[in-house]
C-alpha cells in the first residue's frame, strides 16, 4: 500500500484483517480507523473479523495435542544441562531406529491386548424380585460371615496367585445373555464359575517384563518411573499412610449405618482414640437433603460458591462392611476445573469432585446386552500410588440410543437473562448452544423458550423442531437485563412442559444460567420440592451452567439432582458440542433412574477401603433397598465409574487394636466365609417410569490383574482420579505426583477420537506448571 | 523471554518448552500429518535450541523455533517421500487434501467446528492461520518463518478468515442461506 495514495477500502480488502488484528503500521492504522468509523459496512466487517479471530484464538490454543514423550523431554533437558554447547544427539528415532519407541509401542500394544484378554468381567445376574419379597437372609444379611482365625491366617493375598487370565476376546469377556439362565440362580452358584478362572493363556508376562528390564537402566517407561518413585518415598507407602489417615479421620457421613450396634459404638471408639467427632451420620441426612447449610445465608452470595467436600477416609471393614452410594453422571466439575487451569489458576479444592472428573470421559465399558438397560463390570489391579493396596474399578454403562431412535422431545429452555448473564461467555454461549441443539431437532420435537429476569416471560411458544426458523429467531432475540427471579420462570417452564407433554418421549426443562439464583418469595426448599414433584410426574430438569465470577456450583448440582437430570458446565463452544451434540442422547434420554450401588467387602480379603469421590453421593446403607429414596439417573450411553482403594488383609498392619468388647457373632457358617471373594456388588435401578427397583448383583474374586496388564481405560481412570487427588491436596495421594499422573494418562490415552484425553494431559501439564512438583 | 545472565541454559530451554511445545507440536502435526514425525521434529528443534546461546535469540525465539521446526519437517518429508515437499510454489497453489463432503461433515462432527473447517483450507492458508493464532506471531514474524512476503501473509490470513467465517455461519445455521449471502 502506498501511503501517498488515498486509501480505498472495500469489505474484501486484506487491510481490514490486518487492521482488525493490529498489524498495520501506525499511520495506516489511523487511516483505516477513520475509514472504518465512517462506513458501517466496514465497521461490521471489522467486528466480524475480530469475532472470528477471537474464536480461532480460543479454539486453536486449546486444540488438543499430545505432548512430547517423557523420554523426548528428558533427552532435551539432558542436552540443555550438558556443559558443551555442541550437544550429542543421543536418541533420535530417525537415526537410531527409535529403540525407545520400539520399546514403548509394543508394551503399549501388549497392555491393550492384555486388558482385553484379562479384563475381569462378570455377568450380572438379574433378580427381579422387589426388595420386600426378598429373603432378608439372602439379600440383606452380610454375605461374608465372620472369619475363623485359622482361615484368616491361611488367606494371604500378598502371596495369592495373581489373576491367571480370563477368556480371550471382548465377546467372551462379557458372556452373552444366552448363557445366562433365565431363572435367577441361587447366590451360592453365582460365584462358582467366577472362582474358576480359565486356564492361563499363552504367557505374555515374561516378554513384557524383559522389555521393562531392558529399559530400566536407560530411559524410564512408566513401570520404572513408578517403581523408583516408590523407592524414593518409602514412608508414603501403604501402612503408615493408612495409620496417618486414621489419626486425622473422622467417620464419614453415611458410611457406616450398617447396624445400630456399630453406629453407637463409633463415638465410643473415637473417644477411646482421642478423636474429635465431626458431623457424623446424623449430618448425612442434612447433606443429602440439600446441602442447604452453605447456601442459606445471604452473606454467602458473593463470589463463586462450592459446597465443602470432605474426602472419605479409609474405613476398616471391622467398622464398615458396606459402601452405598448413588451414581453421579454430572461432568460439570471437570469443565470447571479446566476453566480454572486455562485461566492460569489452581481450582479451589472444593470445586474438584473426582467422580465428575472421571465420568467426564467415555470409556469402553461393558456392552449392554439382554433385558437390562445397564451393564456393570469390576476390575481389580494394584493401586498405582500406594504399594500393597488394590484399586477396584467399578464401571457401569447405560444402553446407547441410536440418534434416529431417539424418542420425540418436548424441550423447554429456561434461560436466565438477568444482568449478570450479559457477557459473551454467558448469554452469547447460551445462544450458540441453543442454536446447536436446535439443529438436531426434527419435526417430532417441540421447543419453547422461557426467560426469567425480574419477571419471567415466554420468549417462544411451543414451536415445531422441524422448522427451526422461528426457534433461531427467538434465540437471536434473547437479551440480558434485570434481576433474577428464578422460581417464577421455573413454574412457567414446567407449566409449558406439562401442556405439551409427549407420552413415551423426552419431557425436559433445560435451565441455562450462571446460577445466580434469587428465588424471590419462594424458599429454596419449596423450589427444590417443586422440581422433585415435577420429576416424579415425568418432566426432568437438565442444568447447563455458564460463566464465572458469581457462579453457583452447589445450587446447580442440587437442582439437577432433584430434577432427575444431569448438570453440565459449558465453558466453551466445544463443551456445548460435547453435551448438546455428541452426547445429546445421553443428556436427554434417561434409561434408568435412582441407580444405587452397594458394595460389600469380604473381611477375609479386605482390611480397609475407601471410595474415591462420590462424597456427596453417599447413601445410608439402609436406603439401598428403600425404593422411596431418590438417587442418580443415567442417560443413554452414559458411563459411570467408581474407584475403591482397598487395603488387603495381608497388605497392611491392622490399623486398630482388636475390639475389647467385640460383638458376639453367631458361629460361622463355613459356606458363607467365601474366602475366594473380595467384593460383592449390588446395583439397584428403576426403569424411567417405574416405581419399583430391580436388582443386579455379582461377586468379584480376589485375583487381581497386575498393573502392567491393565487396559487404557483403567490407567486413564486412575490418572484422572490421581489428578483430582493432587488438585484437592488429598492426604491419600501416596506416591503420586504430576509426572506419575501424566505418565498414567499418556499410557491410557487409547484411541481418544475426540481428543478429550489429550486435552486432559494438557491440563495436567498446566497444573504442574502452576503448582510445581508436589 | 528475556533471560538475564543468571538463567542457566537448562532453565531457558525448559521455559521455551513450556511456552512453545504445544504450539510447535500442533504446527508440526498440521504439516506432517503424523504425530510421531511431528514429535521428532519438535524434539530436534529443541535439541537445536540447546546449541544456541540464550542471548542470541532474545526477542526472536518463537520465529526461530518455528523456522527450525519447519525446515526440519520439510527435510524429513522430502527424505521419507511421505508426500511431495512443500515448496513455496506448492504452498501458493496446492489445495489442501480436501476430504469428500461426507468425510468433511464427519470430521466436523468429531472435532470442534473451526478446527474441522481449517482442514478444508488450502495448505498455505492453514499454515499462516496456525502461525498467527497458535504461534502468536506478527505478520513480519510469519513472513520470516515462511519466506512469504508480509503482504502475502496478510492476504492469506484475510482470505482464510473470510472463508472460515462463511463456513461457520453455514454450519451454525444450515438453512441460513440468506444470512450467509447478506454478509458475503
Amino acid at each position: 500500500m502506498n501511503p501517498e495514495e488515498p486509501m480505498n477500502l472495500n469489505p474484501d480488502s486484506p487491510e481490514l484483517t490486518a487492521f482488525a488484528l493490529g498489524e498495520l503500521p501506525a499511520d495506516e492504522m489511523r487511516q483505516v480507523a477513520a475509514l472504518v468509523a465512517a462506513d458501517p459496512v466496514l465497521a461490521a466487517e471489522v467486528d466480524a473479523i475480530r469475532a472470528c479471530a477471537t474464536q480461532l484464538q480460543d479454539e486453536m490454543t486449546t486444540e488438543p495435542v499430545t505432548a512430547l514423550l517423557p523420554e523426548q523431554r528428558a533427552i532435551i533437558e539432558a542436552a540443555a544441562s550438558a556443559e558443551e554447547p555442541e550437544v550429542p544427539v543421543p536418541a533420535r528415532r530417525s537415526e537410531t531406529g527409535g529403540w525407545w519407541r520400539w520399546l514403548l509401542e509394543p508394551a503399549w500394544g501388549l497392555g491393550l491386548a492384555g486388558a482385553a484378554a484379562l479384563a475381569v468381567t462378570f455377568l450380572i445376574w438379574p433378580r427381579t424380585l422387589p426388595p420386600s419379597t426378598q429373603s432378608p437372609e439372602v439379600s440383606d444379611g452380610p454375605r461374608y460371615g465372620p472369619l475363623p482365625e485359622a482361615l484368616a491366617l491361611a488367606v494371604a493375598p500378598a502371596d495369592a496367585p495373581r489373576h491367571r487370565g480370563g477368556r480371550r476376546g471382548e465377546s467372551d469377556v462379557v458372556p452373552a445373555p444366552a448363557s445366562a439362565p433365565s431363572a435367577p440362580p441361587p447366590p451360592a452358584s453365582v460365584a462358582a464359575p467366577l472362582s474358576k478362572p480359565a486356564p492361563p493363556p499363552a504367557p505374555v508376562a515374561p516378554v513384557d517384563s524383559s522389555r521393562l528390564k531392558v529399559s530400566a537402566g536407560t530411559r524410564k517407561p512408566q513401570g520404572a518411573v513408578v517403581a523408583s518413585d516408590r523407592e524414593a518415598a518409602p514412608g508414603m507407602a501403604g501402612v503408615p499412610a493408612v495409620q496417618g489417615d486414621r489419626a486425622n479421620a473422622a467417620p464419614m457421613a453415611g458410611a457406616s449405618q450398617e447396624r445400630p450396634t456399630v453406629q453407637t459404638m463409633e463415638p465410643t471408639l473415637m473417644k477411646r482414640y482421642g478423636l474429635i467427632p465431626r458431623p457424623g451420620p446424623g449430618a448425612e441426612e442434612a447433606q443429602t437433603r440439600g446441602e442447604l447449610g452453605g447456601l442459606r445465608t445471604a452473606d454467602a452470595f458473593a463470589g463463586e460458591r462450592y459446597s465443602g467436600v470432605a474426602e472419605a477416609p479409609f474405613r476398616p471393614v471391622t467398622e464398615a462392611r458396606l459402601s452405598t452410594f448413588s451414581i453421579d453422571v454430572d461432568t460439570a466439575s471437570y469443565a470447571n476445573v479446566r476453566r480454572f487451569l486455562r485461566e492460569g489458576r489452581m481450582p479451589p479444592a472444593d470445586a474438584v469432585r473426582v467422580e465428575e472428573m472421571i465420568n467426564y470421559f467415555r470409556y469402553e465399558s461393558p456392552e449392554v446386552k439382554g433385558p437390562h438397560p445397564i451393564a456393570t463390570r469390576v476390575e481389580v489391579s494394584e493401586c498405582p500410588w500406594a504399594p500393597g493396596h488394590r484399586l477396584a474399578r467399578v464401571s457401569m454403562k447405560a444402553r446407547e440410543v441410536n440418534r434416529r431412535e431417539r424418542p420425540a422431545a418436548n424441550l423447554v429452555f429456561l434461560v436466565d437473562v438477568s444482568g449478570s448473564m450479559d457477557t459473551e461467555n454467558k448469554l452469547g454461549l447460551v445462544q450458540q448452544s441453543l442454536r446447536l441443539l436446535t439443529g438436531q431437532l426434527t419435526a417430532r420435537d417441540h421447543v419453547s423458550i422461557v426467560t426469567y429476569a425480574g419477571e419471567s416471560a415466554v420468549a417462544l411458544m411451543p414451536a415445531n423442531g422441524g422448522e427451526p426458523g422461528p426457534i433461531l429467531d427467538a434465540i437471536q432475540r434473547l437479551r440480558a437485563g434485570g434481576s433474577t427471579h428464578g422460581s417464577a420462570g421455573i413454574r412457567t417452564a414446567y407449566a409449558l412442559a406439562r401442556t405439551n407433554r409427549v407420552a413415551d418421549g423426552v419431557n425436559r426443562v433445560i435451565l441455562c444460567t450462571d446460577g445466580d439464583f434469587n428465588v424471590g418469595e419462594t424458599s429454596r426448599e419449596q423450589l427444590l420440592g417443586l422440581i422433585a414433584e415435577e420429576a416424579k410426574s415425568g418432566v426432568f430438569l437438565t442444568v447447563l451452567g455458564f460463566g464465572m465470577g458469581n457462579y453457583n456450583d452447589a445450587t446447580m448440582e442440587l437442582l439437577a439432582d432433584r430434577g432427575n437430570g444431569s448438570y453440565a458446565y459449558i465453558d466453551s463452544f466445544r463443551e456445548a458440542r460435547k453435551v448438546l451434540f455428541e452426547e445429546l442422547e445421553s443428556s436427554l434420554v434417561t434409561v434408568a433412574k435412582d441407580v444405587k450401588f452397594q458394595i460389600e467387602f469380604n473381611p477375609a480379603q479386605v482390611q480397609s477401603w475407601r471410595l474415591i469421590g462420590y462424597e456427596n453421593r453417599a447413601l445410608a446403607n439402609r436406603d439401598f433397598n428403600d425404593d422411596t429414596k431418590d438417587a442418580g439417573d443415567i442417560g443413554a450411553g452414559h458411563a459411570v465409574t467408581a474407584l475403591y482403594e482397598i487395603v488387603p488383609v495381608a497388605g497392611g498392619e491392622p490399623g486398630v487394636d482388636p475390639l475389647r468388647y467385640a460383638k458376639q457373632e453367631p458361629p460361622a457358617q463355613p459356606a458363607r466365609v467365601r474366602p475366594e471373594e473380595m467384593l460383592f456388588v449390588k446395583v439397584r435401578y428403576k426403569l424411567p417410569e417405574a416405581t419399583e427397583s430391580r436388582l443386579l448383583e455379582m461377586a468379584v474374586p480376589g485375583e487381581i490383574q497386575p498393573w502392567d496388564r491393565v487396559g487404557a481405560d483403567f490407567r486413564f481412570t486412575s490418572a484422572v482420579a490421581g489428578f483430582g487427588m493432587l488438585l484437592r491436596g488429598s492426604p491419600h495421594k501416596g506416591t503420586l505426583d504430576w509426572d506419575t499422573v501424566l505418565n498414567m494418562a499418556e499410557r491410557g490415552l487409547g484411541a481418544d477420537p475426540e481428543g478429550y484425553r489429550a486435552e486432559f494431559i494438557d491440563l495436567v501439564r498446566r497444573a504442574r506448571q502452576l503448582r510445581g512438583r508436589p | 523471554m528475556t533471560p538475564p545472565e543468571s538463567v542457566t541454559r537448562a532453565e531457558w530451554v525448559r521455559e521455551a518448552l513450556e511456552c512453545h511445545e504445544a504450539s510447535l507440536l500442533r504446527y508440526a502435526l498440521s504439516i506432517a500429518g503424523d504425530p510421531d514425525v511431528a514429535r521428532d521434529a519438535v524434539q530436534d528443534t529443541f535439541l537445536r535450541l540447546c546449541e544456541q546461546e540464550p542471548g542470541e535469540l532474545q526477542g526472536r525465539l518463537a520465529p526461530w523455533l518455528f523456522t527450525v521446526c519447519r525446515n526440519r519437517l520439510l527435510d524429513v518429508l522430502r527424505k521419507e517421500r511421505r508426500m511431495s515437499p512443500l515448496t513455496d510454489v506448492d504452498l501458493e497453489t496446492r489445495p489442501s487434501e480436501i476430504p469428500s463432503p461426507a468425510a468433511a461433515a464427519e470430521s466436523a462432527d468429531s472435532a470442534s467446528n473451526v478446527l474441522a473447517l481449517m482442514q478444508r483450507l488450502p495448505a498455505n492458508q492453514r499454515e499462516v492461520v496456525r502461525l498467527k493464532f497458535q504461534g502468536q506471531m506478527s505478520y513480519e514474524e510469519i513472513s520470516a518463518v515462511t519466506s512469504l512476503s508480509v503482504g502475502n501473509v496478510g492476504f492469506l490470513l484475510h482470505t482464510a478468515l473470510k472463508t472460515l467465517r462463511r463456513q461457520m455461519l453455514a454450519l451454525e445455521r444450515p438453512e441460513g442461506r440468506e444470512l450467509g449471502s447478506r454478509i458475503a
